[in-house]
């Protein structure tokens, strides 16, 4: 889990937005909000190519009797009176926002509270005092965090050894935009580990690799209970994304008599002289026991078949 | 309410209906031949490529809007999006999307029909040892799989309250992966087919009010696999009569259904409560392959005790969270979860036959794992003063198990986090945890089989202490620069391990840089290393240690990027350059003579520069060149030819490398 810092310093006598709307709505922000005011990630131009600049629709804070910028940021009268003190008198949804987050949230949850948002109260996003707007940008065109080629970017900022993870040699592949942490991860909480999507992290790995679900009659018993204790979810630097080499793995769990674990160390390899080659090059103990998934064939008993 | 009537809005640069499309053409070019470049990039073939792709939207007044998006059309990363949207009352979207997924370019193989359910072998065979391999008989062999994705959803907007949606996925998975099959003692590196379909379906509503919101939903998943089996001839003289040919099964079709319901109910405004419930059952009813492709072994085997498994699984997950803030700085939260696996396949005896050459004296009952897993989470948080956000918690999680060396494991974790805004530009945090974990008695189980060393301890079920810290800085060096700092630590101690995994540790640390300079260059810098380390003891008489094995694991990655836009925003300037290196060595310990494997390594350099340029309002040219160089070396791989290893058929792959540039060129036109 990923902490945020605490919030900055809480709300002053002065810093309140008032009760009453401003006279004209968006034509009164917009007459200091203009294009002179835009800088390169912040644009109001930008909120009316997305859903909620669209004059259109009745769910849009454009849409007719909308509350137009005055929706999210509040009444905007009093910040727009001369001589107000512009960022204590304005929701201004920003991290550096008198407002608390939970407080800036409710503005978001207002339209957006559903399904998906079921858990948010009790993950660490929101424990960690998270705001929407920290990794939703609303005055753009296109969110970064709501495409798959973007989003990761936006997760990294603060989840940073993923970053590393994802540049491994066997990973999955969200550093070619092809996937996102969003195919697995419910960054709103969904009250599972490590808020994944589906209850379970096997359940998870099932929904793309379903032919590792089963029931088999020849079970691996940590297969079943678990992926991530032979898997990294994320990225290794081991083929298959295991979190250790094949003969090392299977022996930190298998040391059976007439299957003795024997050490195989450098003298195994081809062309010195300790012979075991078998045991560790190529797939090591999968050279034998190929289906270490599990077997349904009747004579897979050892994984053999 | 507010009398909104004179709110017209006149200064919005509202989008009017409108249609637009943008399509982008154009041509690239690959030096090199490397599937290890191609996975995942759909690269894979020197020479010319073609850039398709293009996207586009409509919308009227009256809240109807469309669009879709494709791109890669050209290469096997293409995709398709398209959607359209009546506000406030329906959504739909079409998705279409491809990732190749190539495992290796370097292999050869004397099989042929590889990639299909059956593998012969030319004359000259079976050879005693792979020495005796006939001259020319390998070819070369590509492995890997493409899977193609066609998915649509639909939902509707019922009311304010009502929203009900269908969400449906076909994933096929196509090609090649590698397998092995073994004879006794012999074994070869084989080719198996590929062609497996997976369809999903999600059916759900949900009512949103005002306190409370409640979803249903249904989920299903089948999974057809249409190739049940791969047969082999075995390369090598059988040291059994008639062991030529071998059979190995391949994934089962299988089923998953699941009901599943959630919701959240506000008790208080400082209360709140949600709930997560899903039903599930899994099944499997394959038909059983032959025991034994061996004729003159099949009249001493028994018969099986089933023609197949009839196999189920009841899952249940369910969880019950609470939020409570009972005043403003101080918030506690409350979550229980349980977790069933409840494998209720009968459990029948099964003759033992191994690798088609011997038939065993007594039978073995296949093993129906089942588990149970109860987790308790308790924390608070406390806001102040201010600047200082201090959070504790303790964990237990208790896990029941059937037909494993221990039936249960309890842990518990108690962890202390603070995160504090030193100053105005600088925020700090540190995260401690410490976990114990003990089992409920280990080596007592007498059904496990065979007997497990009574030394062992395997690391899911053994007793552990686990140490973990983190801590991170957050300084806003000036407007627009921002520095991160982090270390992350883990250390895992198997406390009353003598064999198997006994000690673990990790270490990750980094900084990160994110700097706008002036209004229109951006750049970002990140640079971070991982260690991982860990221990094991092995014995190889099944009794007490007599070798020790240490694992680590060294990464270290460097990353740049730069973006800029100059000539009033018409031309855009991008670079991202990283360098990612890796170090794996294996130490085993058995004695003073013996040799250590050879470091294992990966390097991966990567440059791209892009640029695109506004020729005028609807049209842009934009290109790149991409250098990116692989170098690998692995023990595992390198030098083990098909001959070298006189028991080992294998596939002769290299540890892989590439060294490919590429570079495109396409233009994009609006209309």
């Amino acid at each position: 889990e990923e902490a945020a810092p605490a919030t900055a310093a809480a709300p002053t006598a002065i810093a309140s937005p008032g009760t009453e709307y401003s006279k004209k709505g968006a034509d009164t922000c917009l007459e200091c909000h203009d294009a002179d005011s835009d800088t390169a990630n912040f644009t109001t131009a930008g909120i009316f190519k997305n859903k909620h600049g669209q004059r259109g629709d009745a769910h849009s804070p454009f849409g007719p009797k909308g509350l137009q910028c005055e929706a999210c940021h509040g009444p905007g009268d009093r910040h727009s009176t001369q001589k107000s003190k512009k960022i204590q008198t304005i929701n201004s949804l920003k991290a550096n926002s008198f407002y608390t987050p939970a407080e800036r949230n409710a503005v978001c949850l207002s339209c957006h509270q559903n399904r998906s948002r079921n858990a948010w109260h009790a993950e660490a996003h929101d424990r960690s005092q998270l705001a929407c707007t920290d990794c939703h940008k609303l005055h753009v065109e296109k969110d970064p965090v709501l495409a798959k080629k973007t989003e990761p970017d936006v997760c990294f900022r603060c989840h940073k050894s993923e970053r590393i993870d994802f540049q491994k040699a066997s990973s999955h592949p969200v550093r070619f935009g092809l996937m996102a942490c969003s195919d697995c991860h419910n960054a709103h909480g969904s009250g599972t580990q490590a808020m994944l999507k589906k209850p379970t992290l096997n359940q998870t790995c099932y929904s793309c690799h379903a032919e590792k679900r089963g029931p088999l009659l020849w079970e691996h018993a940590p297969v079943t209970e678990d992926c991530a204790l032979c898997h990294t979810s994320h990225g290794s630097v081991r083929p298959a994304m295991l979190t250790k080499s094949t003969t090392s793995l299977c022996q930190t769990c298998h040391s059976v008599a007439g299957h003795p674990a024997v050490p195989r160390t450098g003298a195994a390899l081809p062309g010195n002289s300790g012979g075991g080659s078998i045991f560790v090059v190529a797939g090591g103990c999968t050279n034998c026991h190929a289906q270490v998934h599990g077997s349904n064939h009747p004579a897979g008993a050892k994984l053999l078949r | 309410a507010v009398d909104t009537s004179q709110w017209t809005c006149e200064s919005c640069p509202f989008e009017k209906a409108s249609a637009s499309t943008t399509v982008e053409a154009g041509l690239g070019s690959v030096t090199e031949d490397s599937k290890t470049f191609g996975n995942y990039t759909g690269l894979d073939q020197q020479g010319p490529y073609v850039i398709a792709g293009g996207e586009g939207r409509y919308r009227n007044d009256s809240g109807f809007s469309g669009s879709f998006q494709a791109s890669d059309l050209g290469i096997d990363t293409r995709a398709i999006d398209a959607r359209v949207r009546q506000k406030g009352r329906y959504s739909a979207r079409f998705g279409y999307s491809e990732i190749p997924h190539y495992t290796s370019d370097s292999g050869a193989t004397p099989f042929l029909g590889a990639g299909s359910e059956v593998l012969r072998l030319p004359a000259g065979f079976p050879i005693a040892t792979t020495a005796d391999l006939p001259a020319g008989s390998l070819n070369t062999v590509d492995i890997g799989f493409k899977r193609s994705r066609i998915d649509a959803e639909a939902a509707w907007l019922g009311d304010e309250h009502w929203t009900t949606s269908v969400k449906v996925r076909r994933d096929v998975r196509d090609g090649t992966q590698r397998i092995a099959g073994s004879f006794y003692n012999t074994s070869s590196q084989l080719v198996a087919p590929v062609d497996q379909t997976t369809d999903q379906i999600e059916v759900s509503a949900g009512y949103v009010a005002q306190k409370w919101q409640l979803s249903l939903a249904y989920h299903g998943s089948l999974f057809r696999n249409n190739e049940d089996s791969l047969t082999w001839a075995n390369p090598f003289t059988p040291v059994v009569t008639g062991a030529t040919t071998g059979q190995l099964a391949l994934a089962p079709d299988n089923q998953f259904h699941q009901l599943l319901a959630s919701g959240t109910y506000e008790i208080l405004p400082q209360l709140r409560a949600s709930a997560d419930v899903a039903f599930g059952r899994m099944t499997q009813d394959s038909s059983y392959l032959p025991v034994t492709q061996n004729a003159a072994l099949a009249p001493s085997i028994p018969a099986l005790p089933a023609s197949s498994l009839n196999g189920k699984v009841g899952t249940f997950n369910g969880s019950f969270r609470l939020a409570y803030n009972p005043i403003t700085q101080l918030r506690i939260n409350a979550v229980y979860a349980r977790d069933e696996h409840d494998n209720q396949t009968d459990s029948l005896a099964y003759p033992m036959v191994a690798t088609d050459m011997f038939v065993g004296t007594t039978t073995r009952s296949n093993q129906p794992f089942s588990y149970k897993q109860d987790r308790y989470k308790i924390n608070a948080d406390y806001l102040g003063p201010s600047w200082l956000k201090t959070s504790i918690g303790a964990d237990e999680d208790d896990r029941m198990r059937t037909l494993q060396d221990t039936v249960k494991t309890r842990e518990g974790t108690v962890w202390g986090r603070v995160a504090a805004q030193v100053q105005e530009y600088l925020s700090v945090s540190l995260r401690l945890a410490h976990a114990e974990r003990t089992n409920s008695g280990y080596g007592s189980a007498t059904w496990v089989s065979p007997a497990e060393n009574p030394y062992m301890r395997k690391y899911n079920l053994a007793d552990r202490w686990r140490d973990t810290a983190g801590v991170r800085a957050d300084i806003t060096a000036m407007e627009g620069i921002t520095i991160g700092l982090h270390y992350d630590y883990s250390e895992d101690d198997y406390r009353n391990s003598q064999v198997g995994l006994t000690d673990a540790r990790s270490d990750s640390y980094g900084a990160d840089l994110s700097a706008a300079i002036g209004e229109h260059t951006q750049v970002q810098l990140f640079a971070a290393s991982e260690r991982l380390r860990s221990n094991q003891a092995g014995s190889s008489t099944a009794t007490l240690p007599n070798w020790w094995a240490r694992n680590s694991d060294e990464i270290d990655v460097i990353g740049l990027g730069i973006k800029h836009f100059a000539m009033d925003g018409k031309l855009e300037l991008g670079a991202d350059v990283s360098h990612t290196t890796s170090r794996s060595d294996v130490v085993v310990n058995a004695g003073p003579s013996d040799p250590p494997f050879p470091t294992a390594t990966t390097n991966l350099d990567s440059v791209k520069l892009y640029a695109t340029y506004r020729v005028q309002s609807n049209m842009s040219i934009t290109g790149g060149v991409w250098h990116e160089e692989y170098r690998s070396r692995d023990w595992r791989y390198d030098g083990v030819t098909a001959t070298a290893v006189p028991n080992l058929l294998a596939l002769g792959e290299e540890a892989p490398h590439y060294n490919v540039n590429v570079v495109r060129m396409a233009v994009r036109y609006s209309f």
